[in-house]
């Protein structure tokens, strides 16, 4: 409909302008004193064909340094991560026909957790193309729990939601425990390994984003084209193949795409709750539960959200820094309490 | 195509316990054909068979002469609509979005929502009544109400076929006499074939064309209603005894209980 367009791109256009300007106001704030100015010339100058028109004399080169080297990549990582986050968390939202779904479910977090405690306190030596030990550790824990989870929970060729849901929180449970097992019998590395599960960008470089941003970008642009078949898998199943979704073929399919997206940002992060599940209630709550407008301004909304919560994380107590995770659901919670609240308000009036 | 529904022998289980037990049936083109029976006569789980809701049985279903089987998801449901039982969303969906997807199977991936698109859409909620409740939330509204929007989306498919079951259950006496209507109404405008499972024979008797009686996995007996809802028969399928009067103002039999 022409109505939905323009609401469509209008809110795109929105989104974007936002994220653009938390990038550069994210690039303009830490240690270093780099004004907000400067920053936006060092990033414009950086844009084939503008590099041209942009003065650089007087902007000294280490600032330059400090920001493309430094804090770019971080602001890159925090974006990729919260729109994959936000993208998973969608799709599982819509399988599951459960509001409170987050990208977690399927116990991918607590088997990237596993995988990044087996790798740390053995100190094996795994990195390839860029990713560290620890994400590769992370990643393969994370996909293996999912597997684990999927065919625990599947009953034949089909795969009823609430024996996947049950099997998500076992294995979850599972999980933690053996990780706290680890923990308790290796309490050198305690600290690190819960560093780790908090979430953080401390380490982020171009290479990681690369590696990272294949799959999760693959997988949410497939996501995209399943957006009308979300939209009617979250009425029902049954509502679903009667209106031609090929509903077991569609739910794997998207629970393996979003699973792998999930993992890709949760190795390249540690674990950072609540933006799966906040950002697309946000979105719905804004601008309604059709998945033709949900997902991309999901991808936006996670990617600004985590790019000023990164920027908290590394500011707020300079020149410490706090875990990301600490942030999202510190700022986060109480907006999102809001939001249900000022909701329920509204619905009951009608 | 006189009968675009032809089933023969068709068994179905669900995982040991057997539930249909050889059902024929066939459907003639344009009729309103009502299934009756008691409950765990069969009658549920033949039509999702029908609607592919479960897996496929053991036995011969075909429509429009094709084997049941052979259609994609899609491709089935531009032949046959159906409208479940009970449809529950934790998404804020509006009664207008909902009806929309109706059109899914007709729609290429990405292809946006014509103007021909809105007016069918539009239609069919003007035909059930909903138009007016289109920017509710479906959550917002009554299971009448959202069992009209339902139905709506059902007409919206633009199907050859309607499957309801229980159609009428959660609808008070003015909705069901409407709903009746109007699904009558699409036998003999649009030349749809309207499938219903009914709990109150004497709906059955005033607005069908053809009933199939169902006890224990097989239909019972079949004909116009008049030759189907008779009182030795009530009694063998239910173990009830009724009486059959006249109804005063069509002359059909009515049941009452004795």
């Amino acid at each position: 409909m022409k109505k939905r367009n323009k609401k469509l791109i209008q809110g795109l256009v929105a989104l974007a302008a936002g994220l653009v300007l938390a990038v550069v106001a994210a690039s303009a704030i830490g240690s270093a004193d780099i004004s907000f100015v400067d920053s936006a010339r060092i990033l414009l100058s950086r844009i084939p064909l503008l590099d041209t028109v942009i003065q650089m004399d007087e902007i000294k080169p280490t600032h330059e340094a400090i920001l493309l080297k430094i804090r770019l990549p971080r602001i890159f990582l925090a974006a990729l991560v919260g729109s994959a986050l936000s993208v998973s968390g969608v799709a599982y939202q819509g399988i599951f026909k459960n509001p409170m779904a987050d990208p977690f479910v399927l116990g991918i977090s607590s088997g990237a957790a596993l995988g990044a405690t087996l790798v740390i306190v053995t100190g094996f030596n795994a990195g390839v193309a860029g990713l560290s030990s620890v994400s590769v550790g992370a990643f393969t824990g994370a996909i293996l729990a999912a597997y684990i989870v999927y065919n625990v929970g599947r009953v034949g060729n089909r795969t009823p939601v609430v024996t996947l849901l049950l099997a998500g929180i076992a294995v979850n449970y599972l999980l933690s425990s053996m990780i706290s097992l680890i923990m308790s019998l290796n309490r050198d590395e305690m600290e690190h390994i819960i560093f780790w599960t908090m979430g953080s960008f401390a380490t982020a470089n171009w290479m990681q984003i690369l590696v990272a941003a294949v799959p999760i970008t693959i997988g949410t642009g497939y996501l995209l084209m399943y957006s009308r078949d979300l939209n009617a898998l979250a009425i029902g199943e049954e509502s679903a193949k009667g209106v031609g979704v090929d509903t077991e073929k569609v739910k794997k399919s998207i629970l393996v795409v979003a699973s792998i997206v999930t993992a890709a940002a949760v190795s390249v992060s540690g674990i950072i709750g609540f933006v799966g599940l906040v950002i697309p209630h946000v979105v719905r709550i804004i601008s309604g539960p059709d998945h033709r407008t949900l997902l991309p301004f999901s991808i936006l909304g996670g990617a600004m959200f985590l790019v000023i919560s990164d920027t908290l994380a590394r500011t707020l107590i300079m020149p410490g820094e706090l875990p990301i995770g600490i942030i999202t659901s510190v700022f986060g919670a109480p907006y999102f309490l809001y939001l249900l609240y000022r909701n329920k308000t509204r619905s009951s009036v009608r | 195509m006189e009968f675009p529904i032809l089933v023969e022998g068709l068994h179905f289980a669900y995982s040991k316990t057997p539930v249909l037990n050889g059902v024929d049936m066939r459907i003639r083109k344009g009729s309103f054909t009502t299934i009756v029976g008691p409950n765990g006569s069969g009658k549920s789980t033949f039509v999702k068979n029908l609607t592919r809701m479960v897996h496929s049985g053991k036995g011969v279903v075909t429509v429009n002469g094709r084997d049941l089987a052979s259609y994609s998801h899609k491709e089935l449901s531009k032949v046959i609509a159906s409208v479940p039982q009970v449809t529950a969303t934790e998404f804020d969906f509006s009664s207008h979005e909902m009806v929309m997807m109706g059109r899914y199977p007709h729609l290429r991936r990405f292809q946006p929502e014509s103007d021909l698109d809105h007016k069918i859409v539009e239609d069919a909620m003007r035909a059930t009544g909903v138009w007016e409740m289109r920017d509710f939330p479906i959550n917002s509204l009554s299971g009448g109400e959202q069992q009209r929007v339902i139905i709506a989306r059902a007409i919206a498919q633009e199907p050859e076929i309607l499957v309801l079951d229980e159609p009428i259950a959660h609808l008070d006496l003015h909705h069901q006499i409407e709903l009746m209507r109007l699904t009558r109404k699409l036998t003999k405008e649009r030349g749809i074939t309207v499938v219903a499972i009914l709990h109150d024979l004497n709906f059955a008797i005033e607005f069908s064309d053809y009933v199939f009686m169902m006890k224990d996995g097989r239909v019972y007996k079949e004909g116009p209603p008049a030759n189907v809802i008779k009182e030795e028969y009530i009694k063998d399928v239910y173990a009830v005894d009724v009486t059959l009067i006249v109804n005063p103002v069509t002359g059909n039999p009515h049941v009452i209980p004795r």
